[in-house]
């Protein structure tokens, strides 16, 4: 039982980090119906950015903000000068659009960085020793994810619901040409989701560095995760995400250990396999709106 | 951004590309742009490349010139000039041991790997080009083929012409029956999903180490026997890669212009009315599949002759994803584009590489979405626009030469995949 | 009254017994009930929402009916594929155009042969003798079929791009080419003006006599189908309100309550 509990704690802290880039992929997928296959690197290519800036010599709470900033720039970046021209070709220019972006990112990572891993810092003012309750080590780091998950859903939640400008994002991708008429700009609130995307995508990397080590290939499997997690949740449905995540997370820690076949190696598997089957069962996922069809 | 855009061959960039990339060739003897930070390495190779697409679309251009007098006799001498125009095709790859030598970087080998590849986008032509079905996951079809024959030599000692057969099999229904559950998923849906098959592939090489090997791989060196040309194993294996692959092509064109091509490119253009005038759709989509398989696995199982040697890390998802944009370069729409697609990922990844071990995938990075926004058919897409627009201008010119269509109308052989949103179905 | 039987001795070639079709809680058609006799041509018309393209669909199996059943000489269509009802001989138009744009237009007409041509997969890849003498016999069949509807212009064309009327004529002979026994034509007049209306009706009679088709027409321009219809089944929010000739149905209080002073 202890065991179980604390896999299901390790399981849940990575499920966070699986649900912060599923979150990047829905908030981007909910305004222009694209699956950004480059959201992991762009995230892993600002990881590198804030590693960068750690080692010159930054604070950890100076570094990260600044890359938010800039991971949010990026990602309006990209979507005025990449995405935009492609945004009415057909599904494949744009599924390729974004491999692009992917082996970009990849590539470049590896050709500044080079392959050898970083090592990435906890959190200053998070320590490393773990607390002991009962049978149970709780980490403290694993809380720190949780609380900076919950912080940045409760302030998207704000942004979305309660203010000019989240009403204009919501608009601008739910009713495009509607929006336009009432005056909205939509080609700027569709880049402002992928800023928003790119600089949640960022948190996870950062997030996720310390845990596993820092090198330009580290956030690939945890980007099938989050395919994972949010085509669980529903590509859709940004709390969605969140809980896809978590569901994955555990998912992933409880069958690599319960599962003998599975084990460490093949984790992946089940990913795959979470994959094919809500698209097979529910295609929309647990909180996605199902679409009917008229033919 | 508007720059780009205008970057059209309808207004002929070809020529003033190759003038820059001329001058760049030029200036390298005082220039030193290797010294210019960050993009320096970059340059030469992006004209070299650029020069290349300029002088194969000038080259379409004059063609299309001086062939006039043949072509304006009507479709059957059109017929005929592209059946001269396969046959060089063919001559180039038969007298290949002739000259590889001369081209830069080029050597039996790698053209035995880069027809290797051919035969993979082939089959993606078939399955995404025509049928609109995105794959990411033809790498592991691919690796199926490469551990068919590792498999077949380590537990059994099977001679690789069997494995040869038995692959494109297995890879085959595995791939009619992958096609089940695709049928589920559409566009960037079925990407995802086919992506993740690839992710799975290695680890999963890797855990059935009894079979495969494991990390370390089915070591094949020197134990494939050949019955003649021993001395010269390069030789023998590009002979026999490219007659299979010649085998392929016409498989794959018979297919294309027939009922069964057609079909597809219905139910790419439009399910509903594809399904109302008789098309299996379910079966279709599963039969490309399974074809787009075939050809993987039977290209995996010729590497690993060619190669001699199968490990897990061969088989990575960018193996996957470089085989799609292969295709996508060459053009996805065009049979022909498979050739441009295999050689552009044999050789320039091999020229790039020598500026930095990952320039390669930046580069083609690049290259990518800059084709995406300039040639959206792919190389072979924009040359036979180049020659439509040639011809038809042509032909525009000569008075009284009774062309009433519309000016802005583009003969079509092989069709252009047109923009389709959504819906369009019938009320 | 208002509910006029059929019974006009011909024998039937689609047997519609009712149907019931619910889209969700909406009823789309209620227990619609007709006959289709071999031959001739059957009007079907209603207001908006009538649920006459229902019907359509119901019959080429697009959508699933709840109840009722849907015979076509001996065979029951609702236990068929989609894909499986043009090869008994039924063929359609669609209201909203349903060509494959980036094919031409040749490909498009040749696409409606796909029911009536047997190559399969790996005898094409080889391309086996027989398959090359289908395909010659399939060029013969759109050869006819495009001198007919006078589209040779444009057979090297993509679809996309044509004009509106032309694309209609598309359709018409991608359906035809299959020779089918029952041609099922969705809104045909729909976006073309009054000459090419009258042009329209001439056409369809004249398919009829051609090709010896029955012929299902929907339509909204109530004088092309008063024109030219043997017989007239009106359906009103899914319910058939009314049947028989163009003059009965004419003078039908119930379809003059219906249509409330609309019709030509």
């Amino acid at each position: 039982m202890t065991e179980f509990i604390q896999l299901v704690l390790a399981g849940t802290a990575n499920g966070c980090i699986y649900g912060l880039l599923a979150l990047a992929l829905v908030l981007i997928y909910r305004s222009t119906h694209i699956i950004n296959f480059g959201q992991g690197e762009m995230a892993m290519f600002s990881t590198y950015i804030c590693w960068s800036f750690l080692n010159a010599g930054m604070g950890y709470w100076l570094a990260v903000p600044l890359t938010l900033i800039l991971a949010f720039a990026a990602g309006i970046a990209v979507q005025r000068v990449l995405i935009r021209p492609v945004q009415n070709a057909p599904e494949l220019t744009i599924v390729i659009v974004t491999l692009g972006l992917y082996l970009f990112f990849n590539s470049l990572a590896l050709w500044i960085y080079s392959g050898v891993p970083k090592p990435f810092p906890l959190p200053t003012g998070i320590r490393q020793a773990s607390w002991q309750v009962g049978d149970i080590f709780i980490i403290p780091y694993h809380l720190f994810i949780f609380a900076v998950l919950i912080t940045l859903m409760a302030a998207l939640y704000l942004l979305f619901q309660r203010t000019k400008l989240g009403l204009g994002l919501r608009a601008a991708a739910a009713q495009p040409a509607s929006s336009r008429l009432v005056g909205i700009n939509v080609n700027w609130m569709l880049a402002l989701g992928w800023g928003i995307a790119a600089a949640a995508g960022a948190i996870a990397g950062i997030l996720s560095a310390p845990v596993v080590q820092l090198e330009p290939n580290f956030m690939a499997t945890i980007l099938i995760f989050s395919f994972a997690s949010a085509t669980l949740g529903g590509f859709d449905s940004p709390p969605g995400a969140v809980v896809g995540g978590i569901a994955i997370g555990n998912i992933v820690a409880l069958g690599g250990r319960y599962i003998e076949f599975i084990g460490t190696q093949l984790d992946i598997v089940l990913a795959l396999v979470v994959i094919v089957t809500v698209l097979l069962i529910r295609p929309a996922g647990l909180f996605g709106r199902q679409v009917v069809q008229r033919v | 951004m508007e720059l780009l855009r205008s970057l059209d061959y309808r207004r002929n960039w070809f020529l003033p590309l190759l003038v820059v990339a001329g001058l760049v060739w030029l200036s390298a003897r005082w220039v030193d742009y290797g010294a210019i930070p960050a993009v320096g390495d970059l340059i030469e190779p992006f004209a070299g490349m650029a020069a290349l697409l300029s002088i194969l679309a000038i080259a379409t251009v004059v063609a299309a010139y001086l062939l006039r007098p043949v072509l304006d006799r009507g479709p059957q001498a059109e017929r005929a000039l592209r059946w001269v125009g396969y046959g060089l095709i063919v001559a180039f790859f038969a007298f290949m041991p002739l000259y590889v030598e001369l081209i830069p970087h080029a050597s039996m080998l790698k053209m035995t790997v880069a027809i290797q590849f051919m035969i993979v986008i082939v089959g993606l032509n078939l399955l995404t080009g025509f049928g609109g079905q995105i794959s990411l996951g033809q790498g592991a079809f691919f690796a199926i083929g490469g551990y068919t024959l590792a498999i077949g030599f380590r537990e059994w000692d099977l001679p690789w012409g069997w494995s040869l057969l038995i692959a494109p099999l297995i890879a085959g229904v595995l791939g009619f029956l992958i096609g089940i559950p695709a049928l589920r998923f559409k566009g960037p849906y079925l990407a995802l999903a086919t992506l993740s098959l690839a992710v799975t592939i290695t680890p999963l090489a890797k855990k059935f180490e009894e079979f495969t090997g494991g990390v370390q791989g089915v070591v094949m060196f020197g134990k494939l026997g050949v019955p003649f040309w021993q001395d010269n194993l390069d030789r023998f294996f590009y002979y026999t890669t490219a007659l299979i692959a010649l085998l392929v092509f016409i498989l794959a064109a018979n297919l294309r212009r027939g009922r069964f091509g057609r079909a597809l490119v219905a139910i790419r253009d439009n399910e509903v009315a594809a399904s109302a005038m008789g098309v299996n759709v379910a079966l279709y989509k599963m039969t490309a599949f399974g074809i787009a398989g075939a050809f993987a696995g039977l290209a995996g199982a010729l590497n690993g002759v060619v190669i001699q040697f199968v490990s897990p890390d061969q088989y990575s998802v960018l193996l996957s994803i470089r085989f799609l944009v292969g295709a996508v370069i060459g053009g996805i729409a065009t049979i022909n584009g498979a050739i441009i697609g295999g050689l552009f990922q044999q050789f320039v990844p091999d020229v790039t590489v020598s500026i930095n071990k990952s320039a390669p995938d930046a580069i083609q990075a690049i290259i990518l979405i800059v084709v995406m926004y300039t040639m959206r058919y792919g190389v072979a897409g924009f040359l036979q626009e180049t020659w439509r627009y040639a011809r038809s201008g042509l032909r525009l010119r000569k008075p009284g030469a009774g062309v009433t269509v519309v000016e802005t109308v583009v003969v079509v052989e092989e069709e252009v995949v047109i923009v389709r949103q959504d819906g369009g179905g019938a009320g | 009254m208002g509910r006029l039987t059929s019974s006009n001795g011909s024998q039937a070639i689609l047997s519609v017994r009712n149907i019931t079709l619910r889209f969700g809680g909406l009823v789309a058609l209620d227990g619609v009930s007709f006959d289709v006799p071999t031959g001739r041509i059957l009007g079907l018309i209603g207001p908006n929402g009538a649920g006459k393209t229902t019907m359509f669909n119901a019959i080429t199996r697009l959508y699933r009916p709840q109840s009722g059943e849907i015979w076509f000489g001996t065979t029951n269509i609702l236990a068929l594929a989609p894909h499986e009802v043009p090869r008994l001989g039924i063929s359609r138009t669609f209201q909203n155009l349903a060509l494959f744009p980036s094919m031409t237009v040749r490909d498009n007409i040749r696409v409606g042969l796909h029911a009536r041509t047997k190559a399969d997969v790996f005898s094409q890849a080889l391309r086996l003798p027989w398959v090359g003498r289908e395909e010659r016999r399939t060029e013969e069949t759109v050869d006819e079929v495009i001198d007919y509807l006078g589209l040779r212009p444009f057979e090297r064309h993509p679809a996309a791009g044509l004009p509106f009327g032309t694309l209609k004529r598309i359709e018409l002979a991608r359906a035809l080419v299959a020779r089918p026994k029952l041609l099922l034509l969705d809104e045909p007049a729909g976006g073309l003006n009054h000459e090419e209306v009258s042009a329209l009706g001439a056409l369809i009679r004249d398919i009829r006599e051609r090709y010896d088709v029955t012929i299902l027409l929907v339509e909204h321009h109530m004088g092309l189908v008063m024109s030219i219809s043997d017989r007239v089944v009106v359906l009103d929010f899914g319910k058939k309100i009314a049947e028989g000739t163009p003059d009965e149905v004419r003078r039908d209080p119930e379809v003059i309550r219906a249509y409330l002073g609309v019709g030509e």
